[in-house]
């Protein structure tokens, strides 16, 4: 176990001002289901220096989910259970709510954080792709009043590397809420088993349905990319369309196909191109509440 | 490092100064003697170090001891009910749910925290409260059996 100081404070201002101050030798703890991980490890991860853990779960400031008329502002240190139970998400951010409730296990959402999630990047994170999906902006704050606000696909710049200043801290999550008339969504998951396990492949689909058309659609892939984005090319293939089975299994081909002209050939290609294109076809008949076979 | 914590386990209060880098589970088991949280997998894969904090079924290896500073929590010494076994560890030795016995106190943890706030839970709400306790030797049928039979007698 790595040694450090742990501290903890009772406002937001007062956490900045010592992390400003502390910046190389610290680290945030949200939540900590995957950080207590790595401090146990003593992974290099942490870098050398680093002997202060600074937790910021309890601060009031960062807690809570508020409907601010146009958007919802989610506390970055709203936990994986109360967003997934949260009426305010399930009613405008149904995919959000599906993917809340499939991180880990119940011990492990009552625990992580949304913003633990986020800040720390992995590429199997569950809540990003349905960020994505659903164009999210984070707030990150910093001393003496300064913040800026930063679009989900522009902070995470790869795997477990985000834009995020070592004396900032993300303080919430703002989503707009977009004029579905009649939204469909999805968040499907591939892990080795149910609970527990890490994403190996997701998918989260979110859209509008009018007159029977797709509308509106946005499709983002958790896991397979280096970088989360949505997969437009099968974006535009279906909106407009009927959500039919032949149509659906032509968006799943060019999702897989997108997905591995970016990434190439790798050793996991024969396993995870046609995984995630039956993964994709299963997503969007869930979406549509199409019959399967 | 040390550091000075207050928090209350089992309806006791304690005031410990300990090691920073100690997680929750080392201080019930080394600080307090309460051995009878496991220790599983040390990653949150497994659930058999799994307590209540605050009405919350919670791995205990993933908690920093700072993280429980003026929190409640509750494990599995804390289920006996006037010096006897409570109900659901009454039926858990009935049904067989307890073989090697290594994953008990989690699994009655995340029983007893479930049903602390639904008194009535559906099979697939007591599936969804145990999918992070893994139980390598009954087959999970004999623990949700034990369930069953406490949720109708209670």
């Amino acid at each position: 176990m790595r040694e450090f100081d742990f501290f903890q404070f009772n406002r937001l201002g007062e956490t900045l001002e010592f992390v400003r101050k502390q910046k190389h030798t610290l680290k945030i703890l949200a939540g900590g289901t995957d950080l207590v991980i790595e401090l146990r490890k003593n992974s290099p991860k942490l870098g050398e220096f680093m002997d202060k853990v600074v937790d910021i779960t309890n601060l009031k400031e960062l807690k809570g989910i508020d409907d601010e008329g146009d958007y919802i502002d989610i506390g970055a240190c709203c936990t994986h259970s109360e967003i997934a139970q949260n009426e305010i998400i399930k009613k405008y951010f149904p995919a959000l709510s599906q993917a809340c409730s499939s991180v880990g296990c119940l011990q492990t959402r009552n625990v992580g954080t949304i913003g633990g999630n986020v800040v720390n990047a992995s590429p199997s994170a569950d809540t990003i792709p349905a960020l994505t999906a659903y164009d999210a902006e984070l707030l990150l704050v910093k001393d003496h009043g300064e913040e800026r606000t930063v679009k989900i696909t522009d902070f995470v710049k790869g795997p477990y590397k985000t834009v995020i200043k070592k004396d900032e801290i993300l303080a919430s999550i703002i989503i707009k809420k977009t004029a579905f008339s009649n939204q469909k969504s999805v968040f499907d998951k591939l892990g080795r088993r149910n609970a527990l396990s890490i994403t190996r492949i997701s998918v989260c689909g979110v859209c509008d349905i009018e007159n029977n058309s797709i509308k509106n659609i946005r499709i983002v892939p958790g896991a397979v990319l280096s970088k989360f984005r949505r997969i437009t090319k099968a974006e535009e293939f279906l909106n407009g369309k009927e959500p039919e089975k032949e149509i659906l299994k032509k968006a799943a081909e060019i999702i897989s196909q997108d997905v591995f002209d970016e990434v190439g050939q790798r050793w996991s290609t024969p396993y995870k191109q046609p995984v995630l294109e039956k993964m994709a076809y299963g997503a969007l008949c869930k979406m549509f509440g199409v019959n399967l076979k | 490092m040390l550091i000075h914590i207050k928090f209350n386990v089992n309806g006791k209060h304690y005031d410990i100064k300990t090691d920073t880098n100690k997680r929750l589970l080392d201080v019930l088991r080394d600080d307090l003697r309460l051995t009878g949280t496991k220790e599983g997998c040390s990653v949150g894969e497994c659930g058999a170090c799994t307590v209540i904090i605050n009405g919350e079924a919670v791995n205990s290896c993933m908690v920093l001891a700072g993280q429980i500073n003026g929190k409640n929590i509750i494990t599995v010494e804390g289920l006996e009910e006037n010096g006897e076994l409570s109900l659901l560890q009454k039926n858990f030795l009935k049904h067989g749910a307890v073989q090697c016995g290594f994953c008990t106190p989690g699994m009655l943890m995340s029983i007893k925290a479930l049903m602390d706030k639904n008194p009535n839970p559906t099979d697939d709400e007591i599936k969804d409260a145990i999918a992070g306790n893994l139980c390598r030797c009954t087959g999970y049928k004999q623990i949700i059996d034990a369930t069953r039979e406490t949720i109708k007698s209670s």
